[in-house]
């Protein structure tokens, strides 16, 4: 392990930033701890704090108290030009006056390095980035993907022990997204930097990120590998945000069972706050019939759509409280059930996993940022 | 679109074009004429009045004047333009309009007032009759075109690019140097112009202020044309034309071409 990568550690702890006139703080007591070599990513709905709170590790602003630490310095006092981060854009950031060469040149000049040592650095990190040959060109005459690579060139050619990435492939269309994604990814195996990574593409954090830092209303809801958090969400906005659930608001019965909408429902292991059962779509099943395996739980539900999306098929229906669900099925193009149907849905109470209650009633979570 | 001459579009066009450039045209034959009165078209060729401009020395000084008024006016106006463009640029939307509103009333507030005003104070401060106080008023008439072209650029500006520039290593002065002052650039050039320009051809104050030593070329020809009716106003407003013509297509055809936000905008 390099120096720079021992350095990597950035230690996060209660962090806030209170504008003047806001109601509630933009980042609100955070706690987060990256370790060197880690790819993190901050998660969340646009202004749930996590562009904020890498704007604030970057040094763009100033908390209203807390600290951030890398490795065993203190940074908040500390300029951004001098933090040593390097740092993705949303939009690149490319200077457009200047050729590819003097864009990625730009930090080393900054530190005074020889020009041989900027011509060889410079060319090395262009042809890792397969731009060998674009040196004179500007950033207008090159393609979108293109910008992507020289402007993650421009923040790796100095060796920073941390790299940071707004939202980096938001401006992006599909294909080339998932393209560069996989070369983000393939990047920090070959660099061994510590990443901090901002999305509100969920299907991309849980894709890229060792540790996911899930963010709402400017507080952190839950960290934890993509797995981990999908598994065993914790909140019901962590369960909502990071894919989909369908969520059982009832109560733990003496017994040990829970009860829903009148129902006797089998395991009920919630503890504490964690009040909700939520049951994720790829777990359910629909059929017809009440024939389902003897210890699984089975309701009745109202189909209202069938969809068949190559892969697999997805019914959407309504429970017996009024609220919808969905089943994630098997492809399986001969289905019967129709929209208005009457069948049942079931699932095995291992699938089910008790969440805390979002702070305001139940909503739907508008992941669209 | 193509614009096709002869349609009714079109010869409006070439109307306006007519009547605004017209003027200039005249001018130039009157300036060679051989007469000693304004006529056109002009009895027959000289360049007497060219000799006359530069051989009097009421009409040398009074180019000198302004040039010297000019190239001192021009760069102070830059300067405090320039600041208060980037400063208004990081204010809030409230403020900035309100800075904006006060920088810019020199250009809404009647040049007469503003003069009489300039006379007063300057009379009490002993800057009444000379250079510098030419300069000052000419300066802050100046400053509103600097202003609005470089707010103008400014609003092009994308703020990440400092910020970028931060994050790699450079401090807020060099990323001013080397990211931001280049990109707004052709708005200081263009400031600059109109800067020149306009204190070059300012009458009304510099008329007010003007002294011993402290005539500049538009009230020379002021005077020349009210008491002595003399054409080497037409050989002066020639060189005028034919100089500022020069800058402003220097301006268009150099700058504009090699403006990297414009390429931008075309990618």
């Amino acid at each position: 392990m390099s120096e720079s990568q021992r350095q990597g550690r950035i230690e996060i702890r209660d962090l806030v930033l209170q504008y003047r006139n806001a109601a509630s703080p933009a980042v609100d007591s955070i706690d987060l701890t990256i370790e060197p070599g880690e790819f993190m990513t901050l998660l969340g709905p646009s202004g749930s704090g996590k562009t904020t709170t890498l704007n604030l590790i970057a040094g763009f602003l100033q908390p209203t108290s807390g600290t951030i630490r890398l490795g065993d310095r203190d940074l908040v006092s500390v300029p951004p030009s001098k933090r040593s981060f390097g740092m993705v854009f949303q939009d690149y950031a490319l200077f457009p006056h200047m050729t590819v060469f003097d864009n990625v040149a730009f930090p080393l000049r900054r530190r005074q390095r020889t020009r041989t040592d900027v011509r060889t650095l410079v060319n090395d990190v262009l042809d890792r980035f397969g731009l060998a040959g674009f040196e004179s060109r500007k950033p207008a005459e090159l393609s979108g993907g293109q910008r992507q690579r020289v402007a993650l060139a421009r923040a790796t050619v100095f060796e920073p022990s941390v790299l940071l990435l707004d939202e980096p492939l938001g401006a992006l269309d599909r294909k080339l997204r998932a393209q560069l994604q996989s070369e983000i990814k393939k990047l920090h195996r070959e660099l061994g930097l510590t990443f901090v990574f901002v999305t509100h593409d969920q299907d991309e954090a849980m894709f890229l990120s060792d540790k996911i830092a899930v963010f709402n209303k400017g507080r952190i809801e839950r960290v934890g590998s993509p797995t981990e958090l999908y598994d065993d969400p914790g909140t019901q906005f962590v369960a909502q945000f990071l894919g989909e659930a369908n969520v059982f608001d009832g109560s733990v019965e003496e017994g040990g069972d829970y009860l829903w909408n009148g129902e006797r429902l089998r395991g009920g292991a919630a503890s504490g706050d964690q009040s909700l059962m939520i049951v994720r779509p790829e777990n359910v099943r629909v059929s017809e019939q009440a024939d389902v395996a003897p210890e699984w739980n089975a309701v009745a539900v109202q189909v209202l759509d069938v969809s068949h999306l190559g892969s697999s098929t997805r019914v959407d229906f309504r429970f017996g409280d009024g609220t919808n669900g969905t089943a994630r099925l098997d492809a399986d193009p001969t289905i019967a059930l129709r929209s208005g149907d009457t069948a049942w849905a079931s699932w095995s109470p291992r699938s089910q996993r008790f969440v805390v209650p979002d702070r305001e009633p139940a909503a739907k979570v508008e992941v669209a940022a | 679109m193509k614009l096709k001459p002869w349609t009714p579009l079109g010869i409006a066009v070439i109307l306006v074009s007519v009547l605004l450039a017209l003027p200039a045209v005249l001018i130039v034959p009157m300036s060679f004429s051989s007469g000693s009165t304004f006529q056109f078209p002009p009895p027959g060729w000289s360049t007497q009045w060219y000799e006359n401009l530069f051989s009097d020395p009421g009409w040398r000084d009074a180019v000198l004047t302004s040039l010297k008024v000019s190239a001192m006016a021009t760069p102070l106006a830059l300067l405090i333009g320039t600041l208060a463009s980037l400063g208004l640029f990081r204010m809030t939307q409230k403020l900035r309009l309100t800075g904006m509103a006060i920088l810019v009333s020199p250009l809404v507030i009647p040049n007469i007032l503003i003069a009489l005003a300039a006379y007063a104070f300057f009379l009490r401060m002993g800057l009444s009759g000379t250079i510098t106080g030419l300069v000052l008023s000419q300066t802050c008439l100046a400053i509103p075109f600097v202003v609005i072209a470089v707010s103008a650029r400014l609003q092009g500006y994308d703020r990440s690019l400092t910020a970028a520039a931060l994050s790699l290593g450079a401090s807020a002065f060099t990323a001013f140097r080397t990211v931001t002052l280049p990109l707004i650039t052709p708005g200081i050039v263009a400031g600059a112009v109109f800067a020149f320009v306009s204190s070059f051809d300012e009458l009304i104050i510099a008329l007010l202020l003007q002294g011993p030593g402290a005539v500049t070329l538009p009230v020379k020809m002021f005077d020349s044309v009210v008491e002595e009716a003399d054409p080497t106003i037409t050989a002066v407003s020639t060189l005028l034309v034919a100089a500022v013509s020069a800058v402003i297509l220097l301006v268009q055809f150099g700058w504009i071409s090699k403006d990297p936000q414009n390429k931008k905008g075309q990618a």
